[in-house]
């Protein structure tokens, strides 16, 4: 598996099995996602063929259907995940140029899932552009996986998140959209950091812009850069486009 | 619908939350609706959302909501159809919004003022700081195309949103929650004010000031981008000074 057009495998060629574990809970953490994921495509897939096959357009009110399998995946992944969902490529419905069947979980804990509406309207102060976001127009161009972030995604869902995507094609194999999920930085710290803070060393987990994710070092939180990386070890995480840094300098 | 479009959004989030508090409902459901009209938060010819939906999220009764709206019909900012493809919609044009930010600016004191640019001087010189540390290449190339898009604005309610938003993704690179959200709401009173056609700002030179903040940022000069930031919010604050002081001359 790849993502963001990535193909690179962590092999703890070094034999540091405390390193090892590190990665795979990562590794773990992060493909259970894009398991929820491919659940969501794949039902979208099915009952996009099932109403082109029947010789109609997909139109807006057709992806209700995504409801229950996308709430499913938003409970199986409570812990983790905030928002799962659809977006629809530009164009590919019948009736709106632009929609997202998007489900995020009450604000009360026992409540139900709400589905998030936003303004979709180009002319709008609050247009929610997502063809020029980077979780979107990634997945589109490219064809793979994709994990965005962190970012604060304040015109959307106002929280400090990683977006984690993957392309949907139909059976006819045109993309027609991206399933999607958004994982808070606070939830991955919570559950991650017993992994990292059990590790002897200092140690990050960053993104491929050199922007701190999860660390067991107060002087590398979430959000920040990394001074120099140049300068130290890095190896990938495998599945994602993350990298497991070791904090203290080659020298 | 609207309220449901916007839920999330935070400038309208902040606009239509549930109200804080106890005392008079009607008066405090008047003046966040109008307040967003001004702020043109919800646009000319917009439908609101139900009284049921909007009623709910300002935490208010029907009957309070009714009687807001009642008020709001009178001030010519709300119109009401009955019937299928009914509901109250929003009048407010350009004039409109113009006139509403000129009478927030009048109701506004100096030391009010001054406050507000005093707590906008902490944001904008803490977020650039921090935005120097932790923007990316991705991050650069967004503030210049919104400082580019300021600089192409052709009318001062485009002016206004560009310029906002410019300030509001500065905030978004220094990656704090808190301070975007901060940057939103000062942005939510401020933007609208300093676009009144009376100040004549011209978009192109403010869109200069903001792209040598973006150099500040760019080249990892973090002294420059906060004395940059802190100005530019001094600034704007004096201008907006110099405007109530000429308006309780006239």
């Amino acid at each position: 598996m790849k993502a963001n057009g990535t193909d690179r495998s962590f092999r703890a060629d070094n034999g540091d099995v405390a390193l090892e574990l590190v990665s795979a809970a990562v590794t773990s953490l992060v493909e259970d996602i894009f398991a929820s994921l491919r659940t969501v495509a794949a039902a979208t897939r099915a009952l996009w063929d099932r109403i082109e096959e029947s010789g109609d357009r997909p139109g807006s009110s057709d992806l209700a259907a995504l409801r229950d399998p996308v709430i499913g995946e938003l409970q199986r992944q409570a812990e983790l995940v905030n928002g799962v969902g659809f977006v629809v490529a530009d164009g590919a419905l019948a009736d709106v140029p632009r929609y997202l069947e998007w489900w995020r979980p009450d604000v009360k804990p026992g409540g139900e899932a709400q589905r998030l509406e936003l303004d979709l309207s180009p002319g709008s102060e609050y247009f929610y552009d997502y063809s020029t976001m980077e979780w979107y127009s990634g997945p589109r161009d490219r064809g793979v996986l994709w994990v965005h972030g962190p970012y604060l995604d304040y015109t959307g869902v106002d929280l400090y998140v990683c977006t984690f995507t993957l392309p949907v094609t139909s059976g006819r194999g045109k993309f027609i959209g991206v399933a999607g999920a958004d994982v808070p930085v606070a939830r991955l710290d919570a559950a991650l950091l017993p992994t990292f803070a059990a590790h002897r060393t200092p140690l990050a987990l960053t993104n491929s812009e050199g922007r701190v994710i999860v660390a067991n070092d107060a002087e590398h939180v979430a959000g920040s850069k990394l001074e120099d990386p140049d300068s130290l070890t890095a190896l990938p995480v495998s599945a994602t486009p993350w990298s497991l840094v070791s904090l203290r300098s080659e020298t | 619908m609207a309220v449901e479009q916007l839920r999330g959004l935070t400038a309208v989030g902040a606009v239509l939350s549930p109200l804080a508090g106890s005392g008079p409902r009607t008066d405090a459901v008047v003046a966040r609706i109008s307040a967003a009209i001004g702020l043109g938060v919800i646009a000319d010819g917009e439908q609101l959302p139900s009284e049921i939906d909007l009623a709910t999220q300002l935490g208010v009764s029907t009957m309070t909501l009714r009687e807001a709206l009642a008020i709001l019909r009178e001030q010519g900012l709300v119109v009401t159809k009955r019937g299928r493809g009914g509901g109250s919609f929003v009048r407010a044009s350009a004039e409109d919004v113009h006139a509403r930010s000129l009478a927030l600016l009048q109701e506004l004191t100096v030391e009010g003022l001054r406050d507000l640019g005093d707590e906008h001087f902490a944001v904008a010189g803490a977020t650039a700081v921090l935005a120097t540390r932790r923007a990316v290449a991705a991050d650069i190339a967004r503030l210049r195309t919104l400082a580019d898009r300021l600089a192409a604005s052709e009318d001062a309610i485009s002016s206004r949103r560009a310029d906002s938003r410019f300030q509001i993704e500065v905030a978004v690179c220094s990656q704090s929650a808190r301070l975007t959200r901060a940057e939103v709401n000062i942005q939510a009173e401020l933007a609208a004010m300093v676009w009144l056609p009376r100040l004549g700002l011209n978009p192109a030179d403010e869109a200069a000031r903001h792209q040598q903040l973006v150099d500040a940022i760019e080249t990892g000069d973090q002294a420059g981008a906060r004395s940059l930031a802190e100005e530019y919010s001094a600034l704007t604050i004096r201008r907006l000074i110099g405007l109530r002081m000429e308006l309780a001359r006239s």
